[in-house]
């Protein structure tokens, strides 16, 4: 009997031992600062390479998911039209021509996050996390489980109004968008 | 809806316990009321500690085992992180749980007790940006006095959700008033 209630005292601390080999842990990515993209341009890309950074280095094998993500900064629309951004994702560091190009290719990650015309919107970490996209979330997982090299485009959509003011079609052009202070926090589940 | 089915089952366990106890005329349960603290471990996007509060329903089944229909509720607390560009604020994880916990040696009882339990549950993960259920597993101990036909207890256990191929885990630490009950039946 006393053996059996010694072995139930050890029982929760080797359980607990046990698991807290796993875990969740933040790895944060500086993005270019700003990300900007002119009225003649239809799309933003940069190639992250993760090898890069630390604590993605630190996890890496023994990484198994991803818990949460978020594309954190300061989204700021300076032309006369609101403006939906996009973050797509491409499992290489090759680049697509175009808007066009990176959405029939490419693997939409984030968004839409609306910024009305003339003006500035922070991306807030809450806002942010319920924005990502299950497929670009797995190709994600995928190049961080790979070799950690992958291309990130931003996107920004206007939309073309009628005469009645009803949207009829989206339109990579027109207005400014610039990214401010960019920062990619992902929360990847691993172990210790 | 999901309290209706929670209640549903809880009161099908606390039924199949007063049976057992009926079985054993000597024998007791009880109904704890708890409070404490639930502390994420090793989650870096849920930091700070919440609170949490629920009913456990230990019974003692005639045998070395006490069985323990449980239920609560905790609500994660918003952290902030700095990733070099001010403070960042993201909302913490709220969990419900219920279940049911094995002890070893019996939870209702006079006098000073303490008592290893291991348990399994659902527990339901909320944030706004998703909710999970899944399946999750406890254990702890428990410390207890039963002065007269009162129970004060005081417990720290761990609570681990599988989430797949890794796990959120809280530990846990309560403080429980209760009331020790004999049937007539």
């Amino acid at each position: 009997m006393k053996a059996l209630r010694f072995a139930a005292l050890l029982l929760p601390v080797a359980l607990a031992g046990c698991i807290l080999t796993t875990g969740q842990f933040n790895i944060d990515v500086d993005l270019d600062d700003p990300i900007t993209i002119d009225s003649d341009q239809s799309y933003y890309a940069e190639v992250v390479d993760m090898n890069t950074n630390e604590d993605y280095v630190s996890h890496k094998d023994d990484l198994v998911g991803i818990a949460d993500i978020a594309l954190l900064g300061t989204a700021v629309n300076t032309g006369p039209a609101d403006i939906d951004v996009e973050v797509w994702i491409s499992p290489d560091a090759s680049k697509y021509s175009d808007a066009d190009d990176v959405r029939e290719n490419a693997y939409k990650l984030w968004g839409p996050f609306g910024v009305a015309a003339d003006s500035e919107r922070k991306v807030t970490w809450d806002d942010s996390a319920a924005l990502f996209n299950s497929t670009g979330k797995f190709v994600l997982l995928e190049e961080l489980k790979g070799d950690g090299v992958f291309t990130m485009y931003a996107l920004r959509t206007t939309e073309i109004l009628d005469a009645k003011s009803v949207p009829v079609a989206k339109t990579s052009g027109f207005s400014e968008l610039s990214l401010n202070e960019g920062k990619l926090v992902i929360t990847i589940e691993g172990k210790d | 809806m999901r309290l209706c089915r929670l209640l549903f089952i809880v009161s099908i366990l606390v039924l199949v316990g007063a049976a057992s106890v009926a079985q054993a005329q000597d024998e007791r349960f009880g109904i704890v009321v708890h409070g404490g603290t639930m502390i994420p471990v090793t989650q870096d996007d849920n930091e700070e500690s919440g609170t949490a509060f629920g009913l456990r329903f230990p019974i003692n089944t005639g045998t070395i085992f006490g069985i323990e229909p449980y239920i609560y509720t905790g609500s994660g607390k918003e952290m902030t992180a700095d990733f070099g560009f001010g403070p960042e604020t993201r909302e913490g994880i709220d969990l419900t749980s219920w279940g049911a916990n094995v002890s070893l040696g019996r939870l209702v009882k006079p006098g000073f007790h303490i008592a290893p339990f291991v348990g399994i549950g659902n527990n339901t993960l909320h944030r706004e940006s998703g909710e999970i259920s899944k399946i999750g597993y406890n254990g702890g101990l428990e410390l207890g006095i039963a002065p007269g036909k009162m129970m004060i207890n005081l417990r720290g256990e761990m609570n681990v959700v599988d989430i797949g191929e890794s796990s959120r885990k809280w530990g846990l630490i309560s403080l429980g008033l209760g009331y020790r009950v004999t049937p007539n039946f």
